[in-house]
Order: structure tokens, then sequence, then C-alpha cells
């Protein structure tokens, strides 16, 4: 089959079927959620980041543990970072949560949504300067300790949250 | 740190996007399209294909059906699933997994298949959607109360207003109705015969049949969405395919994929549906749709054939279920064990 066969095939698939995903988040519209997880795809649905994030979201274990996938391990030193391990609880395996994008995503939705909650009811704070989709990505990133230790960043991280910034 | 209450995953209606979508909530929300333009450049299109293809590839033709009462005796091989659940690499039998999903075992429920005259299925329709019950209702109640106050002249300029109102909600209606149908490609000759759409937590196909008496006979049957969905899901993972966009649209493509096999099982189960005696009376009636083989006998032979053929994950494959049957899984071994004398009674392996 020609290149721009499959390539027209592509296309019609795609556009056939609308997508239906909706915002967590109170006052964030469908386009604006959408954009901002798109924003924090960095990777492929298998892949394990350099700090042990898993998955197309960089999804880490300590948020992992929290959202009740995974129990908290030892920390264990990957290259020069101290990385936090877990363990996956059943149905969950490691490599069954690295297959299944769309568990990734309900992951990602999930955590955002009570980030965000704790950010409506003061038990986290927003840090001056920081949009509201800008803290949720530091919070994605980083954790608690990451908002604590705002402005201070790793560089990647400083571009997430820069790509984040603006969509809400 | 601090443990937050996140329930267990995947739990909480309120953060699914993918729990069902009733059809008042998808009003308030306004679901549209979103992201279309997104999702029409190459890289997410050929993820989408690929997802396409790898349903496509892992289905088999639906086998020959028949139609039986829908009260009549179970087969067993009905409550053959024992890997319910499990994907990828987390699935200690992929192999038969695979087998499984190809030959269509493991349904959780049987198929019941409803079957209309044209008259009585634009009723069933009409109930079966709350907004179109609501309007019928409205109408009736409105066509009552005209023929009641025929002579009333205020009553009628009253009652014409009300009416206004009642046009418009049927636009509205219209366009919910319009929201759950699930665009199934079909050949052109299919135009207009077969119909599939969403109700609730439901896939539903119809497909027009030609009746004895020459008039049309409507079959229609349900699927559950997440069953379709979970079967999507894996298709998805098996191509690899992941991403925001990619997920955003596994629940269209699961409607599809759900009002498929609805269409090519009713479609297949036609000849015998149409011989029932309760086909020839012009009433609705129920029957069940089932294989004329058994689904899990059949994927154990593919599976025994695989491993006969010197197929080493298959061999070992075989030889774990053999273990699981004997630790107690009776069905799987009832279905070896039928597997291998049809694979016997044909020659395919020795005795």
């Amino acid at each position: 089959m020609s290149l721009v066969v499959v390539q027209a095939a592509a296309a019609t698939q795609a556009s056939r079927f609308r997508s239906s995903l909706r915002s967590p988040l109170e006052g964030v519209t469908n386009e604006a959620w959408v954009m901002f997880a798109r924003a924090l795809e960095v990777q492929t649905a298998g892949a394990v980041s350099a700090s042990g994030g898993l998955g197309c979201y960089d999804m880490r274990a300590r948020r992992l543990v929290e959202l009740g996938y995974a129990k908290a391990l030892p920390q264990e030193r990957v290259g020069e970072r101290q990385v936090q391990a877990c363990e996956f609880l059943p149905p969950w395996t490691r490599a069954r949560f690295l297959t299944d994008a769309a568990e990734q995503y309900l992951a990602l939705r999930r955590s955002c949504a009570l980030y965000d909650a704790d950010l409506a009811t003061g038990r986290l704070s927003r840090r001056e300067g920081l949009s509201r989709a800008g803290t949720l990505a530091l919070l994605h990133r980083g954790g608690r300790g990451a908002l604590l230790a705002w402005p201070d960043m790793f560089k990647d991280t400083a571009a997430l949250v820069g790509r984040c910034e603006r969509i809400f | 740190m601090r443990m937050i209450d996140a329930g267990t995953p995947h739990g909480d209606p309120n953060l699914d996007p993918f729990v069902e979508v009733d059809s008042d909530e998808l009003v308030e929300e306004g679901i549209d399209e979103i992201g279309n333009d997104e999702i029409g450049n190459d890289e997410i299109g050929a993820a989408v294909l690929a997802v396409v293809e790898k349903a496509r590839d892992s289905r088999q033709p639906p086998p020959t059906m028949r139609a039986v009462d829908a009260d009549a005796p179970l087969p067993d091989g009905d409550a053959f699933d024992p890997f319910a659940g499990e994907l990828g690499a987390g699935d200690p039998f992929p192999l038969t997994s695979k087998l499984l999903l190809r030959f269509g075992a493991g349904r959780e429920a049987p198929r019941y298949v409803r079957v209309d005259t044209e008259e009585s299925y634009q009723a069933f329709r009409a109930e079966s959607s709350p907004e179109l019950a609501e309007l019928k209702a409205r109408v009736d109640d409105l066509a009552t109360r005209f023929a009641e106050h025929a002579d009333d002249p205020d009553a009628h300029e009253m009652l014409v207003a009300e009416a206004e109102q009642v046009d418009l909600l049927g636009e509205d209606v219209a366009g919910v109705e319009e929201e759950k149908q699930v665009d199934v490609w079909l050949p052109e000759w299919a135009r207009g015969k077969v119909r599939a759409w969403r109700e609730g937590g439901y896939v539903c196909a119809s497909i027009n049949l030609p009746g004895c008496d020459g008039d049309v006979r409507v079959c229609t049957s349900i699927e559950p969405f997440q069953r379709c969905f979970a079967e999507m899901r894996r298709h998805a993972a098996e191509a690899g395919a992941g991403g925001t966009a990619v997920v955003g649209v596994l629940p269209a493509m699961s409607c599809v994929l759900g009002a498929g096999t609805l269409v090519k099982e009713m479609a297949a189960a036609a000849p015998s549906i149409l011989r029932r005696p309760e086909a020839s009376r012009r009433a609705p009636f129920v029957v069940r749709i089932e294989p004329r083989a058994n689904p899990a006998v059949c994927a154990m032979a593919a599976l025994a054939q695989q491993a006969a053929g010197g197929d080493k994950p298959a061999r070992a494959e075989w030889d774990a279920l053999g273990a699981a049957a004997g630790k107690g899984a009776k069905v799987v071994g009832q279905a070896m064990r039928e597997a291998l004398a049809l694979l016997v009674r044909r020659g395919k392996v020795a005795a």
C-alpha cells in the first residue's frame, strides 16, 4: 500500500471518531483540559523516565502509591537521583500499567483532580506567579515538595511548567 | 507521606471519563467534538489506525449462529472466561486470551435478540429512549387535550402556545438522539437497514430482515459499553498506541466495535431467527442467539493445533493450562478434552 493511501486511511480513521475526554477540573473547559493533558505527555506509554516516572505522563512512584496503584518501597539511587520505588498492587503490575494507556490517562486525571481539590480547599497553597495549570504541572512532576521549593526546580520541570502555564 | 483518600483506581464514577454518560449529562455537559483538528494529524491518525487494525486482526468473522428459546438452558461454554481482566504482560495465558477473543468466548452474558415488526419497532425505540418517551408522552397529552377542548377558543390559544413548546422539545430530542448514533461504516446497500446507537450503558444495534410474509422484521440487540471498552483498551495496548488523543477516541471506537459485533452476530443468526415459529406472527418476540460451535473449545483446539505444530510458547501454555485444570479449573479441563477430541476426529492430531 502506498504511503499516500496509508496516510489517507489514518487521517480518515482518526477524524471519524470523536474525543470524549471531559475536564475533571471545575471551570476548566474540556478543550483546555485536553491541551493540558497533552502538554504533560513527555514520552511513550511504555517508557520509564530517568527519574523512574512511568508511562506517557511520567507518573511518579510516590503519586502512584498515593493513588492506590502501588505500595511504597525504600528509595533507590537512579543515576544521580534518589527516587521513590514502588511495587504495584493487584490487579496492577508495572508491565500492565505500562501497556495500558487508558489507565495512565485515568491516573493522571484522578491525580490532577485531587491536587486541584486540595488547592481549592487550602490544603495546598498556590504560589504567586504560577497559574492554576502551572501549579498542577509542578505538582504532577515534583509533588508537594516541588511546590514548597518553587521557584527552585530542575530544568525539565521548569520547561514542563512553562508549557502548561498559559493553558488555564 | 500523607495518604489521600483516592479510593481504588478507576472506582470513582465522578473521576472516570469513561463511565456511562446518560443523556441528561450529555445535554448538560455539552460533550461535543473536542480536538478533532488535533487528532487529524498523521501521527495520531496512524496510532488510531494501528488500534483499528489490531482490533480487526484479533477478531474472527462470527461463527454460524443459531436462535434458541430465550429461556433455554445456557450451554456450559458461556462460563468459560478464566482469564477475564488480565491484560498484556500481566496475563499468564496471553495466547489463550487472544484465541478466546478471536473466537468470541467468555461472554459476560448471553446474547438476546428482540424481533419486531416495523410498527412495534417504532414503539419499542420510543419507549426505550427516555427523551423520546417524554416527548411521546407530551405529544399524547397535548393531543388528548386538543380533542377535549376542540370547541373552546380560549383553551385553543393556550394549547397552541404549549404545542410550540413541544415542538422545541422535539428539536432538542432530535439533537440528543443524533448524539447517540454510532457511526458504523456500511456498504451502500446496507444504508437504512442497519442502525446503531448508544443508550445508557449499552451499545445497541438493529438490522432489518425480510420476514416470510414479505414484511420487514427488525432485530435488535445490546452489548454493555464497558465490555466493548475493555476490549478496545486491550487492542490499544497490543498496538502500543497511547497518548491523550488516542485515549480520548477509545470510547467512540468501542461503540463502533460493539455495534459491529452485534450486527455481524445477528446477521449470522438471521436464517435461524427467521425460521423460528414466532417469526411468522406479527408480534414482537425475544430469542437467544449462540454459536453453533463452542468458542472456548475452538480456542483450545487452535491452541492445541499450534502446540502440535511445534510452536513452543503454545506448547508451554497448553501445559500450563493442563496444570491449572489439574488444580481445579474444571471448565478449562473440559474445554481442553473436547478440543482434543475434535482435533482427533478431524485427524489434525494423533489420538
